[in-house]
């Protein structure tokens, strides 16, 4: 069974496919090595990045953009979604700061991407 | 990074602190000139501030980042320099003079203010098309959004445009906006594109459609939108192949919003009283290899200047821009020639437009494909001979390429100087 793949490591976008009738995955299409890992891992099981936006106290800046620190379950975004939405930062922050730990489970953390400063 | 807004005049002025603006103050603070940039908005980073995806930065980083991630790294690089950063600064108009330029801005500090600038940096990114230049007529209910409008309105603002959206056209916005809606726990009816390829990447087709169910419906246009107070559906119809709506197939979509993502046209407005020669392709001034338009000492680059797919592009492009609107004002020496170069073949257009001698070293060339095809041959020639060549694979209107070339192999004297695309028959 051959099943066709758009590689979505990065914006070439390679047209994969891939063989599964063996004990290993034979797949074609890839210009990289990115490619051989993304196929692999989308049998395995889907992940995907999250990104989103918190609530802020802040009067001018009344959201702050986020992302995971990992890749999660394609299938478990709209929930970990749910999760994020309860956060509210009331402080300042600089991309890459851990604002939870242990949003989705207890190795994914939510980290800002913007920066927030109260002080005007 | 000093805080004076005193100064009236700087060997550099950049216009617009997005990606492209950052990089070229950079540069040109790099070569050792006064600089100075504006910019309109409070913050600097442009369009990048609200594009909280990631996907960013893999060539000029090697990491993927997320919009403002890429943007808040140019930012430190600007602070730590002696650049001047003017917020909340719009251009409102520019006079060349005999050596020099004369600027007009309104800002909230000072007023209506004027500064003269050695050499000048456009950077002022693009904007999108709106519903009227894509002839969607009719009421004016509230309801109908831009796609960057809705991205604003939710990543910045934490505000919903809607809660049953329609996206009109397939560019990267619409898609990357229709994942957005779906996990802010609106619905997404549908992407209609009225072509018969999708106008987005591949990628994003993928990630953000598929994965969320969203139909993509190709051959297929809004010819309609209901309402008169807000939107209350919209009637989408299949076209024929001269893109005219078939009738019979039109179909009435209840929905409350209409999201539009219907391509990109660089900022360049404000150029038209200078007599730019702008390139009726990519809507951009032309610029010679050194991004120089056909005003000396006036340069451009990213988003103002092409319509890139990639940040990256477009930092690299704003580098290029600002070390050379640098180094005129370091050394004011005439071009000794320029030479127009010819596009060939399936090339839809390539920047640089023109050669300006002398010429030394390797340029990036960008450009893209004016229809698909699975391999072709990029040719820089100079009349029959060639000087390089490059076999490409997979190329689609959509996807913007860059090679780098050796423009100092160009003889002056000698004949017309062409970049051809070539498509090619291959048997596997
Ligand atoms: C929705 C969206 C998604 C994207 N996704 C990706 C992606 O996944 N990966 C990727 O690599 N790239 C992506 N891009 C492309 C990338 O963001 C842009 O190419 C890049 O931001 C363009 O940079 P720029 O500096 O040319 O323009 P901009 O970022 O638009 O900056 C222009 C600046 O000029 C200012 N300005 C304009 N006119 C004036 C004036 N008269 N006076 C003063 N200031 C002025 C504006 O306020 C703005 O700050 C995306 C773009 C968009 C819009």
């Amino acid at each position: 069974m051959n099943k066709k793949m758009i590689c979505i490591a990065c914006p070439r976008g390679c047209a994969m496919t891939v063989n599964l009738e063996g004990d290993e995955p034979v797949i074609r299409g890839n210009q990289c090595s990115r490619g051989l890992d993304y196929a692999r891992q989308e049998i395995l099981q889907p992940l995907r990045m999250l990104t989103t936006t918190v609530k802020t106290t802040h009067p001018d800046y009344p959201r702050l953009p986020v992302r995971l620190s990992c890749d999660i379950p394609k299938d478990s975004l709209l929930e970990c979604m749910r999760l994020i939405n309860r956060v509210r930062v009331d402080h300042d922050c600089l991309p890459g700061d851990v604002l939870v730990s242990g949003v989705a489970g207890e190795l994914v953390n939510l980290i800002a991407t913007g920066d927030l400063s109260y002080d005007a | 990074m000093k805080q004076q807004y005193d100064k009236h005049r700087y060997d550099v002025v950049v216009i617009g602190s997005g990606p492209a603006g950052m990089a070229a103050a950079v540069s040109a603070a790099d070569s050792g000139v006064s600089v100075c940039l504006a910019e309109r908005e409070e913050r600097m980073g442009g369009i990048l501030k609200q594009c909280i995806h990631d996907g960013f930065g893999l060539i000029r980083f090697k990491e993927k980042l997320t919009g403002p991630e890429y943007a808040w790294r140019y930012e430190q690089m600007v602070r730590k320099r002696d650049i001047d950063f003017m917020g909340l600064t719009f251009l409102t108009g520019i006079e060349k003079r005999e050596n020099d330029f004369k600027i007009a801005f309104v800002n909230p500090e000072r007023g209506v203010f004027e500064i003269e600038a050695g050499s000048l940096v456009m950077a002022m990114g693009c904007r999108e098309r709106s519903g009227r230049q894509i002839f969607l007529h009719g009421e004016r209910p509230a309801g109908i959004f831009t796609a960057g409008q809705a991205q604003d309105f939710i990543n910045l603002k934490g505000f919903m445009p809607g809660r049953r959206c329609v996206i009109l056209g397939s560019g990267d916005i619409g898609l990357i906006m229709s994942r957005r809606l779906t996990l802010e726990g609106a619905e997404v009816l549908g992407v209609y594109e009225i072509g018969s390829a999708p106008s987005g990447l591949t990628r994003n087709i993928v990630q953000c459609l598929e994965d969320y169910n969203i139909p993509l419906h190709l051959e297929t246009t809004v010819t309609e939108v209901h309402g008169k107070e807000r939107v209350e559906g919209v009637t989408v119809c299949r076209v024929d192949e001269n893109k005219k709506p078939i009738m019979e197939t039109a179909l009435f979509l209840a929905c409350d919003s209409l999201i539009l993502s219907v391509g990109l046209i660089p900022e360049n407005d404000i150029l038209a009283p200078l007599d730019v020669d702008i390139d009726s392709v990519t809507k951009g001034p032309s610029v010679n290899q050194r991004q120089e338009t056909s005003v000396p000492g006036m340069f451009s680059c990213g988003n103002a200047l092409h319509v890139s797919d990639l940040v990256d592009y477009v930092s690299e492009s704003g580098h290029v821009a600002g070390k050379m609107a640098a180094a005129r004002v370091l050394k004011r020496e005439a071009d000794s020639g320029q030479m127009v170069i010819k596009k060939a073949g399936i090339l839809q257009y390539a920047v640089p437009q023109n050669i300006s001698f002398p010429v030394n070293g390797q340029v990036p060339v960008f450009f893209r494909p004016s229809e698909a095809s699975d391999h072709a041959e990029f040719i820089f020639r100079q009349g029959e001979r060639v000087i390089h060549k490059k076999k490409l694979s997979w190329l689609k209107p959509s996807e913007m390429h860059r090679l780098e070339l050796d423009l100092s192999k160009v003889r002056q004297d000698g004949p017309a100087v062409t970049f051809e695309l070539k498509p090619e028959a291959v048997n596997e």
